[in-house]
């Protein structure tokens, strides 16, 4: 038996050996069932750094003693796979069977599948025979269901094959003694997308915001250098432009890279409720206040970078607590008695043209000059509409990725018209119409068909025209807007999700989206 | 309008090794036969917006091996000859140059051309990197043939190709002719008009290959080289580039029954990197996985020379640092993998990109878009 055993696991793993003498003074062999050490066996090792073993096995079979154990330098050819793992569990179930040594021991089980995962890259599931799982190696979540398992295993034909889950799949092994089921193993490779390839430099490297046009290179010159400074800069720009890419750009390029990046979109959350969301509050400061207080914002960004997104359209009453802040670098929570200093770098952005707020009475000047340290002016895609085939190509290659898409092109005729258009809603839009076009079309090229309906032909090319509508206003474009948002709204319909729709097709975000219909009065 | 200057030498010599992705021959002498030529002429550049859309233009390059050809410098007569054959049979008159395989010798070569006819340089190619043959371009994956085609040999034979035929074929064909003629020929062909070719050539060759020669130039280090050349290569029709492996060579080793040569290097952890190539360099393995396939480019720099590195020159003990580009989507596609793709070089795998290999690289750092 004990040749047996040996030969059987031989022909598995390609190479065992007979364990060293210096090491047995290291390990106690097994007094019953089996033992697996992954070296180092103890601490106290003298060849802890050298040791030439994996992983050495012990058993102890009718008072015979094995103690085997695998070398690190095994042929190259071959490899621990998931086949040499299950018929390595089978060896060892059988010979126990066979002895009628029913020591199901968990401790063999555990420490030689999970030694043996990490070898072959194989995430595995093992259960018992009441369907539980006693043992898994998993790098993600994921929440197998037992009994769906056994439920799909009762389909499938044989006790080895392939079962589908949600989450890909798994080849599965059943054991069987007597005609039952004593348990079972599922496995799959784990996907060699990640961490295969282990990119050493990684950590030190960042990726250049797309454009090559000269001015908006010039911008990304200017971002560069007052990244590393600790001033507040202000982002003008349209809907789309790309404002917290670069706010974010900035943040990663500044010395604060490692703290927090805090975005809050000042449009998007309701009056009553931006203070809090920014400054937080002390316990019991308000109905419904959490208990124990809730930090804000400014403090969540501590150490870092704090976005405000839309500061134009932030309430008078609070740009006055906001200037504090950026003079004193102190917040004061709702209710609360006294300041917390905060750390933070504060980049503000806008759609709207400050200047004319001001003169309304809408912003406060001081703000404005407070913000505006840094003025940048982010270009419209029509400004830069050299940068429209780069863009083009640098979102297709991308969306193809993540939808894990073959990739494709577009043809010249696409080109044509994506190259021509207007683009109101900037890159968001042309990342939108991207991602239309990559999850329609299923051949290599792009062709006209898979755009969106109102940029097919060049035909609404005109009709969607809201090239000015955030800086230089006039009355026709407005009025052009209102009517184009009211046949959308009665097209689509007014809830949640058709206005989500509508901002899709327009390019803009769905805060945008409500800011309009706000500022239009459409209902 | 832009214009080659004899500036533009250096910085495109160090881009079209770059590109090379290890193959594409030396072309150090024709450069500096160039940057002489250029020290009080220009060569005039076309973006291909500025094609005219009626006007033809002619495919220019050499085929065969550049190191005779490096040996027995051409004059660019050879294409002028090929171009005054190619213009009689067609009846067009040419009115500039296009590149075919925009790398190595093939970047330079119409380079000497433009200067012989006078005619202006197109910015752009059909390969958007070294390849050995002639059906893998644009020109092939929009069904172009690559005729009617003039070949003029070491000799200044002219042999014609007008017929349209397989590009296999004629791949075979011209080969045949070169490999009996003294292993070098010039050719033109690829006769289009500006209208086709603004839909089959990669823009920009030219002006990458030289942007990504600055980054050369300009790195004192290699951490700012990489910095430099990531700023390039993702404002590019490529993409970032990502860092396979950095190394010394173990060994270089040829099988024998194949076209397939080896290189291994080994990095100062122990780990190793088998390097693949036939001319240019097309797969790399590490720990038994594929860790770069073409048609992305695996181009090797020196990291303490700071220069780009040919196969040629590769020795053992020599230090390198392999560095993957994706390759231009054109050739990304399914219908270009069946000609530029692994199993085109006798490989039985699909081709992987390198987004999809260095995934947390690529998606889980800041990816600024």
């Amino acid at each position: 038996m004990r040749n047996n055993l040996i030969d059987s696991l031989q022909e598995t793993f390609g190479f065992v050996t007979e364990l060293q003498k210096e090491c047995l003074s290291f390990i106690s062999p097994s007094k019953a069932g089996y033992h697996v050490w992954s070296p180092p066996c103890t601490p106290t090792c003298p060849n802890i750094n050298n040791c030439p073993y994996d992983l050495i096995l012990s058993f102890k079979i009718e008072k015979n003693n094995f103690l085997v154990a695998l070398p690190k330098k095994r042929s190259k050819n071959l490899k621990i796979t998931p086949a040499s793992i299950i018929k390595f569990l089978q060896i060892v179930l059988e010979t126990s069977f066979a002895s009628e040594q029913k020591t199901h021991n968990i401790l063999l089980l555990e420490q030689t599948l999970q030694f043996l995962a990490k070898q072959s890259n194989i995430e595995f599931y093992l259960f018992n025979n009441k369907g539980q799982i006693i043992l898994s190696q998993n790098s993600s979540f994921v929440q197998l269901s037992p009994s769906d398992i056994w439920e799909k295993l009762g389909d499938a034909n044989g006790s080895e094959g392939f079962i589908k889950t949600q989450w890909g799949n798994f080849y599965y092994h059943l054991f069987v003694k007597n005609d039952k089921p004593i348990g079972l193993i599922i496995w799959k490779i784990k996907s060699f997308q990640k961490n295969v390839n282990f990119c050493p430099s990684s950590k030190d490297y960042s990726f250049a915001i797309i454009g090559k046009n000269y001015h908006f290179t010039e911008i990304k010159k200017l971002i560069r250098q007052i990244a590393a400074t600790e001033h507040t800069i202000l982002l003008q720009g349209e809907s789309g432009t790309g404002k917290e890419l670069f706010a974010r750009y900035i943040h990663h390029l500044s010395p604060r890279k490692d703290g927090p990046f805090i975005a809050i979109n000042c449009a998007a959350i309701p009056e009553n409720l931006l203070e809090s969301e920014l400054f937080g509050y002390e316990d019991g400061s308000f109905t419904g206040a959490r208990r124990g207080g809730k930090p804000g914002k400014f403090e969540l960004a501590n150490g870092g970078t704090i976005f405000l997104d839309e500061i134009g359209d932030m309430p008078l009453p609070l740009q006055a607590k906001l200037l504090r802040v950026l003079e004193d670098r102190q917040v004061e929570r709702i209710g609360a008695t006294i300041s917390r200093p905060v750390d933070i770098r504060v980049i503000a952005a806008t759609n709207k043209n400050l200047k004319e707020l001001i003169d309304a009475k809408l912003f406060r000047e001081d703000l404005f000059f407070r913000l505006s340290v840094f003025p940048v002016y982010i270009p419209a895609l029509r400004e830069r509409r050299d940068d429209i085939l780069l863009l083009l190509d640098f979102y297709l290659k991308n969306i193809c990725l993540e939808q894990d898409k073959p990739f494709k092109i577009f043809s010249p005729e696409t080109i044509e018209i994506l190259q021509n258009y207007s683009w109101p809603g900037n890159i968001r839009e042309l990342k939108n119409v991207v991602t239309y076009a990559v999850s329609l079309c299923k051949d290599d090229i792009i062709t006209p068909q898979y755009l969106p309906k109102y940029l097919q032909n060049g035909v609404s090319f005109n009709k969607y025209q809201f090239t000015n509508v955030k800086s230089e206003h006039s009355f026709i474009e407005d009025e052009q807007l209102k009517n184009q948002l009211e046949i959308l709204l009665a097209k689509y319909g007014k809830s949640t999700q058709s206005k989500k729709l509508i901002a899709q097709e327009l390019g803009i975000s769905l805060a945008t989206l409500y800011r309009w219909l706000k500022k239009y009065r459409i209902r | 309008m832009q214009e080659i200057i004899s500036d533009w030498i250096e910085p495109l010599w160090y881009g079209s090794i770059f590109l090379g992705s290890g193959g594409g021959g030396k072309s150090e002498l024709l450069a500096s036969v160039l940057d002489k030529a250029l020290q009080n002429r220009a060569i005039p550049l076309l973006t291909l917006d500025e094609l005219s859309e009626s006007n033809f233009f002619c495919g220019i390059g050499l085929l065969g091996s550049p190191e005779l050809c490096e040996e027995n410098l051409p004059s660019g007569k050879e294409a002028s000859i090929a171009i005054e054959e190619l213009e009689k049979y067609t009846g067009f008159q040419f009115n500039g140059i296009s590149i075919v395989e925009g790398a190595g010798v093939n970047i330079f070569y119409p380079l000497l051309a433009a200067l012989q006819t006078g005619l202006p340089v197109i910015d752009g190619d059909a390969m958007g990197r070294a390849f050995p043959e002639l059906q893998m371009t644009t020109y092939h994956l929009e069904n172009l043939p690559v005729t009617p085609l003039v070949l003029v040999d070491g000799s200044y034979n002219v042999h014609l190709f007008l017929e349209k035929q397989d590009t296999f074929l004629l791949e075979l064909n011209t080969r045949q002719i070169v490999c009996q003629q003294g292993g070098v020929g010039y050719f033109a062909g690829f006769p289009y008009s500006g209208s086709v070719l603004k839909k089959v050539l990669l823009p920009s060759t030219l002006t990458f290959a030289r942007e990504i020669g600055e980054c050369f130039l300009h790195a004192d280090n290699y951490h700012e080289l990489f910095n430099l050349l990531l700023e390039v290569t993702s404002n590019s029709f490529y993409g970032p580039i990502v860092e396979i492996f950095q190394g010394t060579i173990k060994n270089i080793s040829a099988y024998e029954t194949a076209k397939w040569k080896a290189a291994t290097l080994i990095s100062p952890k122990g780990e190793e990197l088998q390097l693949l190539f036939q001319y240019e360099n097309l797969l790399a393995f590490k720990n038994g996985h594929i860790a770069a396939s073409v048609p992305d480019l695996i181009s090797a720099i020196d990291p303490n020379k700071l220069k780009p590195v040919n196969n040629n020159e590769i020795y053992e003990g020599q230090p390198l640092v392999l560095l993957g580009l994706p390759a231009p989507l054109r050739l990304r596609i399914n219908k270009a993998l069946d000609v530029v793709g692994p199993q085109c070089f006798g490989y039985r795998t699909i081709y992987v990109p390198l987004e999809k290999l260095y995934w947390d690289y690529y998606h889980e750092k800041e990816v600024f878009f």
